[in-house]
Parts: C-alpha cells; sequence; structure tokens
C-alpha cells in the first residue's frame, strides 16, 4: 500500500515537473530579438493619401516595413499577401491596433499616392504605402540597407527593378528588430510580431 | 515504305508533323496551374504551375498566349549586384524526358503582361504554350487565386 502511494506520488511529481518545465520553454524558449544598431530611422515620405508622414507616428506600434513596387508581379503580392495573411490573424487576436504594415515604394513615376491607396487597400485597408521623390526613396533605403536599381528593357517588357527584398521588423520605439527574407511564413512573423507587444 | 513515302510526298510530311505534334501534346503535362489574384491597378501578375514531360524524348518550352494578357513571358530569378534579385527573361526552358520543372514564386514563373481585364480569384483563364517543333500548343486552365 504505501509502496503504491509512493510511486503514484513519484509519477504525479514527474508530470507536474515535466508541465512546468514545458511552460518554462514555452515562456523562454524564444530568445529576445536583437536591436539592429545599423539601420533603421525616422523615414519622412508623402503617404497614400498624399499627405507628408513620419515614421515616428508609428512608435508605440510594431511595424512591418517592406520595399518594393506595385508593377512587381511575382515577389512584392507575394510579400504582401503574406504580411495581410499575418496581419488579418493579428485582427481576430484583437492585436492589430498596435501593428502597422508599411510599404515603401521606390518607384514614385508609376506608384503615385492614389496608386498606392488602390493598391495597398486590395490587401488590407489599414496598410500604409509610403513614396517620395527619388532621391528620398534612395535615401530611405540606404538607412535600412535596401538596395533598388533601375534595369533597363533587359529583352523584358517594361521597366523593372533589381532589388532586396527583405520585411523590416520594427519594435515599439522605432529600432530594427529583424530582417525577414523575402515571402515569410505568416506564423514566423506573427510569432515575432508577439514577441515585441 | 512509309519512309519511302514520307520522303516523297508533303502530304506524308505533315501527317508525320501531326502525329508529332499529337505525341507531344500527350507526354507534356500541366499541374497545378494558377495565375496570381493582383489588385486590379496592376497591370501584370505572375503564373504558376508544374510542367511534366511523360514522353521519352526533352520537350522544349519556347513561350505562351493568353486572352487576359497582351504579352506573356517566361521568367527566372537571378541575383544580381549588393545582394539584389533581378528578373530574367528565358526563350527556352527545356523539360527532360520523364522529368518535370516547376513554376513557383521566387523562381522560374510566367509573367503576364498588360492584362486586359481584371482577375476575380475563382475565375480560370486559359493558357496556351508553345514547345519547339511542335506545331500546335498545349492549353490548360489556370485558376485565378489569392495566392501567397
Ligand atoms: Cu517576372
Amino acid at each position: 500500500m504505501f509502496q503504491r502511494l509512493a510511486v503514484l506520488a513519484t509519477a504525479v511529481i514527474l508530470v507536474l515537473a515535466g508541465v512546468l518545465l514545458y511552460l518554462q520553454l514555452e515562456n523562454n524558449g524564444r530568445e529576445e530579438l536583437p536591436v539592429n544598431e545599423r539601420l533603421g530611422g525616422e523615414l519622412v515620405l508623402t503617404d497614400h493619401r498624399g499627405e507628408t508622414f513620419s515614421t515616428a507616428e508609428l512608435h508605440g506600434n510594431v511595424v512591418l516595413m517592406f520595399f518594393g513596387f506595385t508593377n512587381c508581379p511575382d515577389y512584392c503580392p507575394a510579400t504582401m499577401a503574406r504580411l495581410a495573411q499575418a496581419y488579418q490573424e493579428l485582427e481576430q487576436a484583437g492585436e492589430a491596433d498596435r501593428v502597422d504594415v508599411v510599404f515603401v515604394s521606390f518607384d514614385p513615376e508609376r506608384d503615385t499616392p492614389e496608386h498606392l491607396r488602390e493598391y495597398l487597400g486590395w490587401f488590407h485597408d489599414d496598410f500604409i504605402g509610403l513614396t517620395g521623390p527619388v532621391e528620398e526613396v534612395e535615401q530611405a533605403a540606404r538607412q535600412y540597407g535596401a538596395v533598388f536599381m533601375r534595369q533597363g528593357a533587359d529583352d523584358a517588357e517594361e521597366y523593372d527593378f533589381a532589388h532586396s527584398d527583405y520585411v523590416y521588423l520594427i519594435d515599439d520605439q522605432g529600432r530594427v528588430r529583424k530582417l525577414f527574407q523575402a515571402n515569410p511564413e505568416p506564423e514566423e512573423v506573427i510569432a515575432d510580431v508577439r514577441s515585441l507587444l | 515504305m512509309s519512309v519511302r513515302c514520307c520522303n516523297r510526298s508533303s502530304f506524308c510530311t505533315a501527317l508525320m508533323l501531326w502525329l508529332l505534334s499529337g505525341a507531344a501534346m500527350a507526354q507534356v503535362e500541366i499541374d497545378e496551374g494558377w495565375l496570381r489574384a493582383v489588385p486590379p491597378v496592376s497591370s501584370s501578375t505572375a503564373g504558376y504551375m508544374t510542367l511534366h514531360n511523360r514522353g521519352e524524348q526533352a520537350v522544349v518550352l519556347t513561350g505562351f498566349e493568353t486572352d487576359i494578357a497582351e504579352a506573356g513571358e517566361i521568367h527566372t530569378w537571378v541575383d544580381g549586384d549588393e545582394g539584389t534579385r533581378r528578373m530574367q527573361r528565358l526563350t527556352e526552358v527545356e523539360i527532360p524526358a520523364g522529368g518535370k520543372v516547376e513554376f513557383r514564386s521566387g523562381g522560374r514563373h510566367l509573367m503576364l503582361f498588360r492584362l486586359t481585364g481584371e482577375l476575380e480569384p475563382g475565375d480560370t483563364h486559359e493558357l496556351c504554350f508553345g514547345f519547339r517543333d511542335v506545331e500546335s500548343p498545349v492549353c490548360a486552365d489556370f485558376a485565378v487565386r489569392r495566392g501567397q
């Protein structure tokens, strides 16, 4: 009888220890994202409503930022669709109020504010579009280590850009915390955003 | 006997071509073809698929056409300077005998320039592919999807 009780007690203790260890791992398993000191900073550009917009207005929120152009038919819409999916899931969880998605276009010639509004609105009404004169967009890209180079015809139909394709995760103080490779998995984006909320 | 016949007769040549193209049509299979739904303001989009060659001879894809776009090109992504990537046009894609070639976001893809109408998710559009030395194109329906 006593032996059985001892076995039972041991089993209960082991299970409890396992649960505690699991919870501990759940909480601390995700290492805190490091601050990228090299990249980032405030951007002042024209938004999709045609108004001057400073990214400092976004402080307090976690920001997902992507440099691209709307005439980009493969990568950019794929990435925006993934960000839209992540954003919608955060929305359903009631967390989207503290998250912003910003698309910075380096193709102001074609991406007028109106064009940006229509393009981004199709993905999500909340998404913010930014652009400006080429020099200003170039400066913005430099700050974030984003690279774009206008391509000639290259035997293709229209002009195009060679470009880097990171998505920047920016914390509520405007600091870059992570660069996602193009086409990040929405689950990864959601988990990293949540770690900063 | 039939060889001698075909050396002489243009009818036989035509018949041979017809048979050959029939064979190519049967040996090429298009799987999971889809077109990316894009905002109505976008004038171009991309398409994806897997192209199977069930035959015993390699086939060479040379291009495609569709009513939904004024121009179609085959593209791939190549590394550019300073960590950039850029799209490059391919004028041919060989599918080895018994092999397959995948067209995926971030890799080889179909470009549809100057769309002639809106791409509504759920719609399907026919794309017709041309192959070297094959007279008739191989066509397949591509579904429009809000994809990633
Ligand atoms: Cu392309």
